[in-house]
Order: C-alpha cells, then sequence, then structure tokens
C-alpha cells in the first residue's frame, strides 16, 4: 500500500516534470569526518573512493579530514560531529566475542558520548535481542540471536561495511623462525605467536622492531590493547583466548558454569610468581576486587557485573555475576590478570602513592611465561624467558622502538632486528616478498573497517537514503586498489573469519548505482536540475 | 649593573609566567581530549571520568590553572597521564640522551663556523667562500628529517657503515651507565645523527662570522696591523677573528634552549630516545604533564640564556655600558 503511493507519487513527478516543485528539501552537505592522509593514506582514499560514488548520487560531501588521534578521536566518539566517519575499529582474539561489533557498537544504552555507538543508532527490537543475547550461556541458542542482529543490522544500514584487513607481518629468518605460525587476528603481535619466536643466533633472542614503545607495565594503568597484550606476557591470565575465539584453560584448569549468575573456576596448583611465591585462589579474588575498586581504566567494563569473588579453598574460585552475563567467560576471565597479593596489597601506603596507576612497576613480579630484565625509556623492553613456566616461551624477547615505521622496514631488511610488528603496507608487499631473508605473515583480522552513519543527523536519518548507499560502495576497488588485495569483502559486523557468529546468509556486498537510484527513486527522492539530492516530499 | 641585573631578573619571571600562562591555555584550547587518546580501545565513560578525576581535568580550568602554577613553583611537575611515572623522572632520563647528542654538536658547529666564517670573510669573492656560502646555505635550507632521511638511506643502508638509529645496539647494554656513553658502540651509534645535525647547524654562526667578519676587514686596525707588517694569519685570527667574534659569542649562553628544542626532529629521525622524540610523543598523546615540563625547561633555559648572552656583552664589549 505504502509503497503503491510511493511510486504513484514519482509518477506524477515524473509525468509533471522537474518544474512541479514536488521535491523535497536537497539533502544537506555530508560532513564525512576521515582521517589524515599523510600518515592514514589507506583509510584517507577509502573514503574518498566512497565520496565519490555518492556524488555520482547527487550527494554533497564535505571531507574533513582530521589528525588522528586529537581531534579525530573526540570529534568521532565524544562529540559525535559527523554526518559519516571512516570508522576502522581493529580486531583482536577477545573481539571474536560476538558482542562487541554487534551489540556493543549498536545497542541505543551505548549512545552516551565516549561509547561505542558513535552513529546514535536505535531500535528497539535491536536492543531488546542485544539484551537477551547476553544472558544466554548456550552457543547454539546464542548464535541464533546472534544472527538475528545482523540482519537487523543489515536491513537498517546503520553503517556500510567496507572490509576485513588482512595484514601481512614481516621477519628475518636468517636469525630466527617461528614454531608453528598460529593464524591469529593479531598476527605475529599475538602472544601465542610471540611465544614461538625461536631465535637462530648464539644469543637466544628475537628482536621485535615497532613504533610503538610499552611503557605501560603496570596492569592497573593498562588502557590500550598493545599495553594489555604486553602485560598477558607477565601476569597469566585465567583463559587464553585462541584464534578460533574459542577460550583454552591457561591459568585456569577448569571452569564451570554453575548457573547464569555463579561460574565456578579451578586454577593449577603448582604454579608460582617469578618471586618463587605460589600462585593461589586467593590471589585470584584480591586482583579482581583491587582493579574493580581502583577502577582500572581497561578492566572497570569488564568487571562491572561482577557481583562477588571468593576464594573457596587454594585453588577454587567462585564467582557470582550481578546479573546473567554471557561475555564474562571471554571478556573477563580472558582478559583479566592474576596480581600477586603479597606485592600490590599494601604498595599504596608502603611507597605513599594516591593511587595504584601511579606505580612505574618497572621489575614487575608475576606468574606469566616472561619477566622483565631491563628496561629503557622510550628504546629498550628487555623480557627474559621463565623456563619454569606451565607453558615456557622460547626465546627472550627484546622490544626495539623506534622513530618511524620506515626505519623498522630498512632495519629488519639489514637483519639489525628480527621480526617487524609494523604490518607490511599493502604497496611493499612485493617488495619485502621478493627479499630473500624476509617471510611474510598473513593476519586475517576480524577488525571492521565501514562508514558510519549518524542516524540521529539531518543526512542519515531517513533509512531508504542509508539502504540505497549500500549499493554505492565500491567494495571491489578499494580492496584490490587502495589495499593491494588484501581485505576481505563482507556486509556484516562479524567477520567471516569469525566464523560461528559470522551470519553467512547476510547478501555479500554490491556496488550497483543503479540499484541504489532505483531504491531512492522507489522512497520518493528526485534530483535538481544540477543533479543535486532532494529528499522525498514531506 | 646591579640594578641592571636586578631589574633583567624581574623581567625573567614576567617573561616566564606569561609564557606558562599561554602554554597551558594554548594546550587546552587544542581540539581533542586526553582521555580520548591515552584510553583509546577502551573507551568506556566510566574510565573516562575516572581517568578525568585522576588527572586533575573535571576541575575547572581556573582551579587546574592555579594548580599548574603552584606546581611550577615547586618544580612538581607531577604524573605523566600516558605512563605510571613522574614527570621528573621521565625528563631527567631523556635530558642526558639528548645533550650527549646535541651539546658536543653544537660545540662543533659553532667552534668550525666560527673558524670557517672567519676565513670565508678574510678571502671574500674567492671560489672558497662561493662554494662554501652555497653548500651551507643549501644545508641550512633543507629539512633536517629530510637530510637524515637521506644520510640514513646512504651511510646506513646502501653502505652499511652506521647503524640507522638508537643510541646502541639493541641488547647489547643491560644497564645505562657511563660505560655505556663511553662504549665503541655508542660512538658508532652517535656518528650518524651528530654529522647530520652539526652539517645543519653549522650554517648559523658560519653566515654570522662571515658577515661580521665582512665589516671588520674593512676597519682601520687591520690596515694598521698590516702596515706594522704583521704576518696575514696573525692579523686573521689575532686581530680580525677576535674583534669580529662579538656578535657569535654572545649567541652562545643560548645553545641549551635552542639544542633542547632543536632536538625534535632529529632525534625522530634517528629513533634517539631523547627529550625530542618524548615531546613529539607527549604531543601525539595529548600528554599535557611532560609536554608542558619539557617546554618549560626549554623556557628557562632560554630566558636564562639569553640573560647571561646580555651580560655577556657588557663583558665582552666595553663599549657597552649598562645604566
Amino acid at each position: 500500500m505504502m509503497m503503491g503511493r510511493q511510486l504513484l507519487c514519482a509518477a506524477a513527478v515524473a509525468l509533471a516534470g522537474p518544474a512541479a516543485a514536488q521535491q523535497g528539501k536537497p539533502v544537506p552537505e555530508v560532513h564525512f569526518l576521515s582521517w589524515p592522509a599523510a600518515s592514514y593514506s589507506q583509510y584517507a582514499e577509502s573514503a574518498n573512493y566512497v565520496a565519490e560514488e555518492w556524488e555520482k548520487l547527487g550527494l554533497k560531501v564535505f571531507m574533513d579530514q582530521q589528525a588522528f588521534p586529537n581531534p579525530m578521536l573526540k570529534m568521532w566518539f565524544n562529540d559525535h560531529d559527523f554526518d559519516a566517519v571512516l570508522s576502522s575499529l581493529s580486531g583482536a582474539p577477545h573481539r571474536l566475542e560476538p558482542d562487541f561489533f554487534t551489540n556493543a557498537q549498536f545497542n541505543s544504552a551505548n549512545s552516551s558520548p565516549g561509547s561505542w555507538n558513535v552513529g546514535e543508532y536505535s531500535n528497539p527490537e535491536f536492543d531488546r535481542l542485544g539484551n537477551e543475547q547476553l544472558g544466554i550461556f548456550d552457543k547454539t541458542k546464542r548464535q541464533k540471536i546472534i544472527y538475528e542482529l545482523q540482519r537487523i543490522l543489515f536491513e537498517d544500514q546503520p553503517e556500510a561495511v567496507l572490509y576485513s584487513p588482512v595484514r601481512r607481518f614481516a621477519v628475518n629468518t636468517k636469525n630466527m623462525e617461528i614454531d608453528g605460525y598460529e593464524d591469529n587476528p593479531q598476527g605475529l603481535r599475538a602472544n601465542a605467536n610471540v611465544m614461538r619466536m625461536r631465535s637462530k643466533r648464539d644469543q637466544n633472542l628475537v628482536r621485535i622492531g615497532w613504533t610503538v614503545e610499552f611503557s605501560v607495565l603496570n596492569p592497573t594503568a593498562a588502557r590500550t590493547l598493545e599495553e594489555t597484550e604486553i602485560a598477558a606476557l607477565l601476569y597469566d591470565r585465567l583463559l587464553w583466548i585462541g584464534s578460533d575465539g574459542v577460550p583454552q584453560n591457561w591459568l585456569a584448569t577448569s571452569v564451570e558454569e554453575v548457573s547464569d549468575t555463579e561460574i565456578i573456576v579451578k586454577i593449577r596448583g603448582d604454579h608460582t610468581f617469578s618471586d618463587g611465591k605460589p600462585v593461589t585462589a586467593e590471589d585470584v579474588k584480591f586482583s579482581f576486587d583491587y582493579m574493580k575498586k581502583w577502577e582500572a581504566p581497561y578492566f572497570v567494563q569488564y568487571l562491572s557485573r561482577v557481583d562477588t569473588v571468593e576464594a573457596v579453598d587454594a585453588t577454587t574460585v567462585r564467582f557470582t555475576l550481578t546479573e546473567p552475563y554471557a561475555p564474562f567467560i571471554m571478556n573477563t576471565l580472558g582478559q583479566m590478570y592474576v596480581l600477586p597479593k603479597h606485592v600490590w596489597e599494601t604498595l599504596v601506603d608502603d611507597l605513599g602513592i594516591e593511587t595504584p596507576q601511579q606505580f612505574a612497576n618497572d621489575n614487575p613480579v608475576g606468574s606469566g611465561p616472561f619477566t622483565v630484565k631491563y628496561r629503557r625509556e622510550g628504546s629498550e623492553l628487555y623480557l627474559a624467558r621463565r623456563a619454569d613456566h606451565f607453558a615456557p616461551a622460547l626465546s627472550d624477547i627484546l622490544h626495539v622502538v623506534f622513530g618511524s615505521a620506515e626505519i623498522v622496514g630498512q632495519s629488519l631488511k639489514a637483519g639489525s632486528i628480527d621480526v617487524s610488528f609494523q604490518p607490511v603496507p599493502p604497496n611493499g608487499v612485493e617488495e619485502f616478498s621478493e627479499h630473500p631473508d624476509l617471510k611474510l605473515y598473513e593476519a586475517q583480522s576480524n577488525g571492521i573497517n565501514a562508514v558510519r552513519y549518524k542516524v540521529t543527523g539531518p543526512v542519515f536519518s531517513n533509512r531508504d537514503l542509508r539502504r540505497a548507499l549500500f549499493y554505492a560502495v565500491p567494495y571491489e576497488k578499494i580492496r584490490d586498489e587502495i589495499q593491494d588485495g588484501n581485505a576481505v569483502l563482507t556486509s556484516t559486523p562479524i567477520a567471516p573469519v569469525n566464523a560461528f557468529w559470522h551470519n553467512p546468509d547476510i547478501p555479500a556486498p554490491e556496488h550497483d548505482l543503479d540499484k541504489a537510484r532505483a531504491i531512492l527513486k522507489e522512497a520518493g527522492f528526485s534530483w535538481d536540475d544540477d543533479g543535486r539530492l532532494h529528499f522525498p516530499p514531506e | 649593573m646591579r640594578q641592571y641585573i636586578l631589574r633583567r631578573c624581574w623581567h625573567m619571571l614576567i617573561t616566564l609566567f606569561a609564557l606558562m600562562t599561554i602554554m597551558f591555555f594554548l594546550f587546552r584550547l587544542l581540539p581533542g581530549d586526553p582521555a580520548m587518546t591515552v584510553i583509546s580501545s577502551a573507551m568506556y565513560p566510566k574510565a573516562q571520568e575516572a581517568m578525568r578525576a585522576q588527572f586533575g581535568l573535571d576541575k575547572p580550568l581556573l582551579q587546574q590553572y592555579l594548580i599548574y602554577l603552584q606546581n611550577l613553583i615547586t618544580f612538581d611537575f607531577g604524573y605523566s597521564f600516558h605512563s605510571s611515572r613522574s614527570v621528573s623522572e621521565l625528563l631527567g632520563g631523556r635530558i642526558v640522551n639528548t645533550l650527549v647528542l646535541i651539546l658536543p654538536s653544537m660545540i662543533l658547529a659553532y667552534l668550525l663556523g666560527a673558524v670557517l666564517g672567519a676565513l670565508m670573510g678574510w678571502y671574500r669573492g674567492g671560489r672558497f667562500e662561493t662554494a662554501m656560502v652555497l653548500v651551507f646555505t643549501v644545508l641550512q635550507a633543507a629539512p633536517v628529517f629530510w637530510l637524515g632521511m637521506l644520510a640514513i638511506l646512504l651511510f646506513s643502508i646502501n653502505l652499511g657503515w652506521f647503524p640507522p638509529g638508537h643510541l646502541v645496539t639493541p641488547g647489547m647494554f643491560v644497564n645505562r651507565d657511563l660505560w655505556m656513553y663511553l662504549s665503541a658502540d655508542f660512538l658508532h651509534h652517535l656518528a650518524l645523527p651528530f654529522i647530520v645535525h652539526t652539517s645543519y647547524q653549522i650554517a648559523f654562526p658560519l653566515l654570522l662570522m662571515r658577515s661580521s667578519m665582512l665589516s671588520t676587514a674593512g676597519e682601520d686596525f687591520v690596515e694598521f696591523a698590516r702596515i706594522k707588517g704583521l704576518p696575514e694569519r696573525r692579523i686573521l685570527f689575532r686581530h680580525a677573528a677576535r674583534n669580529s667574534m662579538l656578535p657569535v659569542a654572545t649567541t652562545i649562553p643560548m645553545i641549551l634552549g635552542w639544542a633542547l628544542a632543536g632536538s625534535v626532529v632529529i632525534e625522530t629521525v634517528f629513533s634517539w630516545p631523547g627529550l625530542g622524540l618524548l615531546m613529539i610523543e607527549g604531543v601525539q598523546r595529548s600528554d599535557f604533564p611532560v609536554v608542558q615540563a619539557a617546554f618549560y625547561l626549554i623556557a628557562v633555559l632560554t630566558i636564562l640564556g639569553t640573560f647571561v648572552a646580555d651580560i655577556l656583552y657588557g663583558i665582552l664589549d666595553p663599549r657597552i655600558v649598562y645604566d
């Protein structure tokens, strides 16, 4: 009925011609928040490619390239100051937890400044299902809802998903090898791969170069993914997230879901901290309570649903949740560290500091597979392997900080470092693969690059426009020309690599401007003499 | 003289106060939010609030400013927003690295610059002078990051003579002590950034000395020295050059401030973990305490340097009288 009326309207406009003034208001200029071309050329170019297609449909685009991280992050996450933003969410094993790319990103409860729902998308049905899946521990039942969430997102198009990137990392095989590379979203940066790096030199040491410095060794102060990952080499987690997204026992020997809100974890009884003291259930309880009490920035969100933690005996811990929360296993148990109670308990008072976040922790006492041999501010961090760990690493690791990515690459070629944590840029893949000593490793990320719309804004509050623009993205051109083929196309934010949760029934990305025009026409959009797109008449 | 010094001290304090005030507001006027930068991937509103409170960013701007001034007076630079370290500790570790690179390089640049500048001014119009002016003007005009990158490409990558960056070979020294700074490995790493920085810095004293020498060369006392029959070399260095040194000498006390400020680019190119690299990291991360402290240090050194230069002027040149 509705569609019939629209068709009649369209027919009337066609018969009377544009002069009949049946047009709605012109679509306002799109404020497209993008990345600085100098340092993030791939993202900036992707945004340009999309904008070019939009302009063919009669949209006017103002490309607003802002410096990253500041002020872009603030405009993106705090002020929501855009109509469209080229969003890049990086992949990580714990982001294989399906909540992150669906409910966390698009639940209307997360629309406040600083939260993930930057486009302020709102759909009551989506919110209801999103909240429901959080309480379902049964994977098959939960999968159905996650599939449904992806379907709703496809229908509503709060973002146009561009691709899921494939990154390549390089090592110099002259001096090191990897004993069984794990295809992980983080590639060589994944701790699973760091543990498998074996030096071929006399000094059993693998030297890793990156432009990022690991300057935060204090787990209570860790804020970024990189900082939490390096801390995980020094402090054991209860679970280890495998590249398939399945949690594996690490310090824990079993995890039992007694009920929706009660989980019992048993830990190893034979493991020690680097100072020789045993790791006990008391340490686990202490760590959770301590991180919550001091509001450790990274973990505060994952601990918000933990009600009590109780050490039942020396190796058993009981967690009670305030409400059923399925991501608890992966997000909380899979990320939280176990701190030695005897080191941290009286630390704030002993040192006379205000919070534990002010503690530099240059010589961490942890139970992890490495200890810090030395750290040189701004240049080196030497991690010595612990031979007595239950899963010992193969070599010592030296992180070397560089001022520029180009020099990291050149040093790798020259053999002065063995591994680069800097991904090989798409246009450098050929050069790197031709080098006799270098070997490239591929990492299919579960991260997503997308054009996120502000659905409460003057342009993209129109659902038909968003649906039409699904066909206005030159997906293959972006993949082949900008990414040099290093990307996987997908229409849903859960990347195909996250196979269990990815909904395979969502239609594949399709670039077809005629289809986009047809959807717009059908919805009552029109074009003026200058080709500018107008909203349907009110 | 005493009154002049007292007045200058008062001026210095006002300048420093104005500078630090401008700096405080300038950083806070910059678009962006430090809490957004430092917690990036864990942008959980509650965590942001807690961090703002921890950094004092939740307080009214005026209150933040007063705390800032109080901290400056007591030399309490606080804690870095990014790492859990006190700013004094961070700065202390980095300044040594900057000084070992920049200070000897500036001293050499001034020594060579003064000697070459004197020769160029003396032998004006010759091929030597034309070639030197061309070479050093080009060196000064070329951006130092470009010079650095070219040097790395040629001497590190193509010829393999020098390492492309860092203080020492990574993994070679466990402790950062005097032995590390005296080791052959350190000197090997120091060589390339040292040469590039010196080549870049030499042009200023050189051109200054040359122009000063040009005006001195025509003075009566030079002519008189010739008439006395003094050897040309003696006239050049003992009489002409000595009298031409004044403009160059008075810029020397300011070297330290310039050196610290000028270390930003060279340290980034050569991955040299000094104050400059720390400042770049601080700006990128909106780490206000680190950047403010670094700028404070540079400001203090520059203002002090200017003061010393003013006093030095009177000592070196008896014609200058302070009233």
